[in-house]
């Protein structure tokens, strides 16, 4: 049955159109990448330069005078000082340290200078203008604590701060996370949409009757589907590495890259998090192909069964209207992109939402589904209409 | 192995389409199904194949219950086999994909792909796409996929659509063979003299309920089939030939029971038929045709259509 199964997907030609179309995207996707306006790090680092002189200059001077005031004064112009070194060396692309000149700190000590300094003034609330430091300039602490985690990381792995957003390793980390958004969904409902209802459609005789059950059928063609829109996606998320190695800088895999976990953004180096995203959306991919082929079987309108597909993807926005009771919800876990980056647990105000609970959440949401669909295949699927209960007598 | 059905009845909403219908098949039968267009014969195959829901009845197999669970229906999915219809094959698939298709899923004849391709005569046109095909060769494709699937128990609805008399004759040929195989094979079909030249039984579908079975292996009343206008017809009733069980067919014939004659009387019916010059004379039961035409009242609408 997997030989005809195979063959019947393959030599679909919107089948083979789409996987086209999908590798097409995705080898391409480097080349695409280096169009859009991305910010770089200088340009960032310029913009923190100018608040900081902005909040020097609306600070009143006499607010400066008193003890805490000159403590103030200091960290704004050490940061100030380590801002600018920064800015310099994220210019000068050559590394974390200024080349030719001994003495200087680099790159990691000005900005573990900066954490020390905001966490300074993110204590200094007897200042007088602490109100307006806090309001206009300061992060908030979560963001200063996890700056250090990111200088200490940075260190740690021994390598220069990534100037280039356009970088090849950045650029497949922002390719992989596409996939971790809605696309993953909108590519698998229009791979998988019409699978069932194809044959229930235009071939029925040939394909109802057969001494196999439709459980086993149905997770055939997810497997198969699943694998030829991986195949798809890898084949081209590899020839487009390969473009931007010939475009761009290569980067480095073990750069320190943020996920949340353990209630804060902590730093993993990029091929960790890589291998955990695709794993992710290597389980997600296969219970949405299921979700949307098993759709396909009970209902015959291919757009219905394409706008309900998609439409998994929000199903974690119902929790950030309502309460979720547990982290543990299956839901909570469908946009994957927004667990990676904490913000699922931020909106649900779960911290308890990390990435490694939504391989359990998955497999949970596998079985619901397989029993589901257990109680759905014994029912009878008609040609042109709906289904039929089928008497067990 | 046997196949009996048992008190279906079958409704689509409040239209009851079949209605207690009970039979039952041995092995090694070829079995007729007959009836106008949208009585219920592809309803009754589809009842069998659990396809569609019954309203009631009961299926076994070798006297085993089939019910609607999933178990039994898988169970009587891998013992029996509904025929393609043409207009639901792949069209970019070849014929002997198909055919092996149906061979790995139900029997494991894949090693006997080229006699079935052989014995249907596919071999000039089975290796291109169907959708190449012509009517009648989509027709013995599907017939041939029956053939590969073996199973003991194959429901044919419509089975000769679209072919000529010689695949017709070729056709009605494997059937046969099926029957030496000991298959029980149910056969829809329009064709109703080519019924008669293999089916054992003939079923009659009529008014929601099965109305007759007609045994073609056991002995059959004779008529006198004799083919007369309405002259020649008043001609014979004056002579009292037309007896209370004479049967008018559509086609202007007069069928005579010969039981219902005396020697002498049959003699002076011979005498007086030949005297009145009549188009055909028969002496020969009933065919599938003749009762078709006699159970769902064809009229007589002229006598004098020549």
């Amino acid at each position: 049955m997997i030989k005809w199964t195979l063959l019947k997907i393959s030599r679909d030609w919107k089948t083979r159109a789409l996987a086209f179309l999908f590798f097409i995207f995705f080898a391409s996707f480097s080349i695409f990448y280096r169009q859009q306006n991305v910010t770089f790090p200088a340009v960032e680092m310029s913009e923190e330069y100018q608040d900081e002189r902005q909040i020097y200059r609306l600070i009143p001077k006499n607010h400066f005078e008193t003890e805490l005031g000159q403590e103030v004064q200091k960290a704004l112009g050490s940061n100030s000082v380590s801002l600018g070194m920064n800015r310099y060396i994220l210019n000068r692309r050559q590394g974390n340290s200024v080349q030719g000149v001994d003495g200087l700190p680099d790159y990691i000590d000005n900005g573990q200078q900066i954490v020390q300094n905001n966490l300074f003034l993110y204590g200094a609330k007897e200042f007088e203008s602490y109100d307006l430091l806090a309001e206009i300039y300061l992060p908030d602490l979560e963001k200063i604590r996890e700056e250090e985690r990111f200088y200490n990381a940075l260190e740690k792995s021994d390598l220069d701060i990534e100037w280039n957003p356009y970088s090849a390793s950045q650029m497949i980390k922002v390719e992989f996370e596409l996939l971790a958004g809605i696309s993953l969904f909108f590519f698998l409902a229009l791979l998988s949409a019409d699978q069932f209802t194809n044959d229930q459609q235009k071939h029925w005789s040939v394909s109802q009757g057969l001494p196999i059950p439709w459980k086993k059928q149905w997770r055939l063609r997810t497997g198969i589907l699943w694998g030829i829109f991986w195949l798809s996606f890898l084949s081209g998320a590899m020839m487009s590495y390969f473009f931007s190695l010939l475009f761009e800088t290569s980067g480095s895999f073990q750069y320190p890259t943020a996920i949340y976990y353990n209630h804060q953004i902590n730093y993993l180096p990029l091929w960790q998090y890589l291998l955990i995203t695709i794993s992710l959306v290597l389980a997600l991919s296969y219970l949405v192909s299921a979700i949307i082929t098993a759709l396909s079987w009970v209902l015959k309108n291919i757009y219905l069964t394409l706008l309900l597909g998609v439409s998994i993807f929000f199903l974690p926005q119902l929790w950030t209207f309502i309460q979720p009771i547990s982290s543990w919800q299956p839901s909570l876990y469908f946009n994957l992109l927004e667990v990676l980056d904490g913000q699922m647990a931020l909106k649900t105000n779960m911290s308890g939402v990390v990435w490694w609970k939504a391989f359990p959440a998955f497999i949970l949401s596998g079985l619901i589904i397989e029993g589901i669909m257990s109680r759905v295949f014994s029912y009878i699927p008609s040609q042109t209409a709906g289904l039929q209960r089928r008497e067990r007598k | 192995m046997s196949l009996e059905v048992k008190n279906i009845s079958v409704s689509y909403g409040d239209f009851e389409v079949l209605k207690d219908i009970s039979f039952r098949i041995e092995e090694g039968q070829l079995i007729g199904l007959v009836a106008p267009n949208g009585t219920g014969k592809t309803t009754l195959f589809n009842a069998i194949m659990r396809f569609i829901q019954l309203k009631s009845g009961e299926i076994f197999i070798e006297e085993e219950k089939y019910t609607a669970s999933d178990a039994d229906v898988l169970r009587l999915h891998q013992k029996v086999t509904f025929f393609p219809d043409q207009a639901d094959l792949y069209p970019n698939f070849t014929g002997r994909e198909h055919i092996e298709m149906y061979a790995q899923i139900w029997s494991g004849r894949e090693n006997e792909l080229a006699e079935i391709i052989s014995r249907l005569e596919m071999g000039s046109y089975v290796d291109r796409k169907v959708e190449e095909y012509s009517l009648g060769m989509k027709q013995r494709l599907c017939f041939a996929m029956m053939v590969a699937a073996d199973t003991p128990i194959m429901l044919m609805d419509e089975v000769m659509n679209g072919l000529d008399p010689e695949n017709v004759s070729l056709v009605s040929d494997v059937l046969i063979e099926l029957r030496q195989e000991n298959k029980i094979v149910m056969i829809a079909s329009h064709l109703l003299d080519n019924l008669d030249e293999y089916a054992d039984q003939v079923l009659f579908l009529k008014n929601k309920k099965l109305y007759q079975i007609n045994n073609l292996n056991e002995p059959r009343p004779l008529y006198y089939k004799v083919t007369a206008d309405k002259k020649e017809n008043q001609l014979l009733k004056i002579n009292n030939f037309i007896t209370e069980n004479t049967i008018y067919l559509s086609n202007e014939s007069l069928c005579i029971p010969i039981k219902d004659l005396t020697e002498k009387s049959e003699s002076e019916l011979f005498s007086q038929l030949r005297k009145m010059k009549v188009d055909r004379i028969e002496i020969a039961p009933l065919g599938t045709a003749e009762y078709y035409s006699y159970i769902y009242g064809l009229p007589i609408h002229s006598f004098d259509r020549r």
